[in-house]
């Protein structure tokens, strides 16, 4: 099996910094699961596209400034 | 552990434990080149109502401890997990389906020479069929779980 992609994000950052919002409460505002939220925050999924836009948009962030690729 | 998950270990263990051990109880018949025993059909329904009844009340359970999670859609990633889960079971059940003409072939030839009685030939084409189905559907929960867990 492949590994994921080397795709980093701010996640855990942005939830401290947006009242210490819950995995949980993030799963909800975007259609997701907690498990698949502690994952993308993990780095262990990456998101599509779509749920990509949809994290950044409730941090009201762009897609660049809460995720990117590490080489 | 998610809902999904939950539910695709009940459908692997339950389908595992109550198919094998049909699997072993028909198949002590025929060890040794033995007619199979009589009933083996009454076995199999026995074993499919068997497995159908504690799939839906252990999926019950599991479902009310979830609460809420059990009913909400897929996600992305569950529905990931779910293709390719798919995508391995198709190939399980294709190589399956064809080793099992094979074997239904073969046991037609032994049928049209006298060297096997319709019985017998129909136990070994049933139960046939029945092993690839449930190796397909335990590779597609397997894959499932292993996919779930591998991205958790």
């Amino acid at each position: 099996m492949a590994a994921p992609p080397p795709i980093r994000n701010h996640i855990r950052r942005l939830r401290f910094e947006h009242g210490e919002m819950t995995q949980a409460a993030l799963a909800d505002a975007i259609g997701m699961t907690r498990q698949t939220v502690a994952a993308v925050e993990a780095g262990k999924y990456a998101p599509s596209l779509e749920a990509a836009f949809r994290i950044a948009r409730v941090f009201g962030r762009g897609v660049d400034e809460v995720f990117w690729w590490e080489e | 552990m998610t809902f999904r998950e939950a539910s695709a270990w009940i459908t692997l263990l339950v389908s595992l434990a109550l198919y094998g051990w049909y699997f072993l109880d028909v198949g002590e018949d025929v060890i040794g080149g033995g007619a199979p025993g009589e009933g083996w059909m009454g076995r199999l329904v026995e074993t499919v109502i068997a497995i159908v009844v504690l799939e839906i009340v252990l999926t019950a359970i599991v479902a009310g401890r979830a609460g809420k999670a059990a009913h909400a859609p897929q996600d992305e990633r569950e529905r990931a997990a779910g293709l390719q889960a798919t995508a391995v079971a198709y190939w399980v059940l294709l190589t399956g389906v064809i080793s099992a003409a094979v074997l239904v072939g073969i046991v037609g030839g032994l049928v049209s020479t006298g060297r096997m009685g319709w019985d017998e030939a129909v136990f070994w084409g049933m139960n046939a069929l029945l092993l690839v189905l449930v190796l397909s559907e335990a590779a597609k929960s397997g894959v499932q779980i292993f996919q779930l867990r591998r991205t958790a």
